[in-house]
């Protein structure tokens, strides 16, 4: 059998919300669980409505919450999947699981929008949360396990590094290279954004003035902090000399984002589409 | 959860998933609404959030928060190096009408640095129809910070989960900022001490105080929230999974990758050959 180059791609959880039950692939029965303390939260869908006459597997009233606490004010349910419980099972189980999840997600934004449209308020919204965020531990589960593959079979992991790449305004912007079925002299698409790149005279002009407009955002938010800082120091003077760590903490809070590309990295040669950087 | 009642404090939120907490603090665009009279005015809203007694889901939280109030002054609070305050620690107050003090601690927040002791350092605040009314107290529920006075505003208001909250002057904890206006007790001795975090011998992070450089345990009540008193007494719903299943280990490592495992285990058979991949 030929082997499959695996190369990670991010899947968009967005994207798999809507995948119909009757596609899903290892999805044969439930995973009925019973219960005991503090444990992860798991869909059991048991309450299936009789009224409607499902055709075929499909069951649209899965997606509603058919129980018996609609007017609670708060459910109980359990935490989320936590990665060193997922790494202890198999591929097919997590296959299981992120469908499992998956319908449990649908299920709750459905009765979110119908609480909505019922104006009252939804209970423990937070479940949305914490199922998302097991199935973001499944994923990167699943990255793991591919990249031991890759590192054993190829000395590599499967996976892309992002790049550094001259775009033709003259501005460096990373760039993360994606596996295609067609070669990039005739990608269309990928020919207008990233084909000529020359970065000509007139780009030096441009960079100049909008490294200083950057340098003037910066400037502006750490002496927005700094003031702020100032009065924090005015309040509680113990804390004169502990300066740095309290600006690091009001920049956390104050989503201090700017960041420069170190000047090493800005002279380094020009790449064509197909070469990458690291390997 | 509950939204609307804003008794409980954040400490009984802890095991929250931080992206919820996240996504509740607004953080956006408002576009203001005017009965499309005149062009709509998009306001950009970046300041950070403001944070009250009250967690940042509830209904009072987020009206402070508006982004139409205008401008708001930062909120100076200042960064700890550790937080040293548990539920359920025997404290003593240092500052103010209850001076010298000890008591639980009830809750905690910690992105103000505020500590509540049960039942000290309170306030009284007036609320209801009768206000400024003379009367004797006839009861009081220190859980819900009510108080009855005889005869007076006699209308029972009901908020959704069934909490009575009827009084005329209502009794509220203050909180009490934590290095400074409050100080946890040495057990051996029962005076207040400064704390260090120390490694035991078996490598345990632990409270030490340094006068006596002896370990304040924490209480058993510490790991309380909303939803359980104990991590192992928790009485799970319907949907959650066994221990047992929690720890059973499934994984067979094998040399292969999870799409082709997957492959395998659902009869798909790929006779298909793959054709070249290019990469940029």
């Amino acid at each position: 059998m030929n082997l499959l180059k695996i190369i990670h791609c991010t899947i968009n959880p967005q994207k798999y919300s809507f995948i119909p039950v009757r596609i899903c692939l290892g999805y044969m029965r439930q995973i009925r669980l019973q219960t005991t303390d503090i444990p992860p939260k798991e869909n059991s869908s048991d309450d299936v409505s009789t009224k409607v006459k499902p055709t075929k597997q499909s069951n649209l009233m899965e997606f509603f919450d058919t129980t018996e606490n609609l007017y609670e004010s708060k459910i109980i349910h359990g935490r989320w999947w936590y990665i060193d419980e997922l790494r202890l099972k198999s591929n097919e189980d997590l296959h299981k699981l992120w469908y499992v999840l998956l319908k449990e997600r649908n299920r709750l934004l459905t009765m979110e929008e119908e609480y909505r449209h019922q104006h009252e308020l939804f209970p423990s919204p937070e479940r949305i949360d914490k199922v998302e965020e097991s199935m973001r531990n499944i994923l990167s589960v699943v990255r793991e396990r591919d990249m031991a593959y890759n590192l054993l079979e190829t000395g590599k992991t499967g996976e892309q590094t992002p790049q550094i790449r001259e775009t033709s305004f003259g501005l460096l912007r990373y760039y993360k290279p994606k596996e295609r079925i067609v070669p990039f002299y005739k990608n269309r698409y990928y020919q207008l954004l990233w084909g000529k790149r020359k970065a000509e005279a007139w780009t030096s002009i441009f960079k100049r003035r909008y490294n200083e407009f950057q340098e003037h955002q910066e400037h502006q938010e750490t002496n927005r902090i700094r003031k702020i800082v100032a009065n924090v120091i005015q309040k509680y003077p113990h804390l004169r000399n502990e300066e740095g760590r309290v600006m690091e903490d009001y920049k956390q809070r104050y989503d201090f984002e700017h960041y420069s590309i170190p000047k090493r990295l800005a002279r380094r040669p020009k790449l064509r589409a197909h070469q990458t950087v690291w390997n | 959860m509950v939204r609307l009642t804003p008794i409980l404090r954040y400490s009984d939120y802890f095991h929250m998933p931080k992206r919820y907490v996240e996504r509740v603090k607004f953080n956006g665009t408002v576009i203001e609404g005017n009965m499309n009279v005149i062009p709509n005015k998009t306001i950009k809203y970046n300041d950070p959030w403001i944070y009250t007694h009250d967690p940042p889901w509830t209904d009072l939280a987020q009206r402070r928060n508006d982004p139409r109030q205008g401008q708001r002054r930062p909120q100076l609070v200042e960064p700890l190096k550790t937080w040293d305050f548990f539920r359920g620690d025997i404290v003593e107050i240092m500052v103010g009408k209850d001076k010298g003090k000890q008591g639980n601690v009830t809750a905690f927040i910690r992105e103000l640095n505020a500590v509540f002791v049960a039942g000290l350092n309170l306030v009284e605040i007036m609320v209801g129809k009768d206000k400024g009314k003379q009367g004797n107290v006839t009861a009081f529920i220190r859980e819900l910070n009510a108080v009855f006075v005889a005869g007076l505003n006699l209308e029972v208001q009901r908020i959704s989960g069934g909490v009575i909250a009827a009084s005329t002057i209502a009794v509220k904890e203050k909180p009490l900022i934590a290095p400074y206006q409050i100080k946890l007790i040495d057990p051996y001795d029962g005076k207040p001490c400064t704390i260090e975090w120390r490694y035991t011998a078996e490598g345990e992070l632990v409270r030490v105080s340094t006068r006596s450089g002896r370990i304040i345990p924490k209480a058993p009540t510490w790991e309380e929230t909303f939803d359980y008193a104990k991590k192992k007494t928790y009485k799970p719903g319907p949907g959650d999974t066994i221990d047992d299943e929690l720890k059973r280990v499934t994984f067979q490592p094998k040399l292969i990758t999870v799409a082709e495992e997957l492959m395998k285990a659902n009869g798909i058979v790929e006779t298909r050959k793959r054709g070249p991949v290019y990469i940029y």
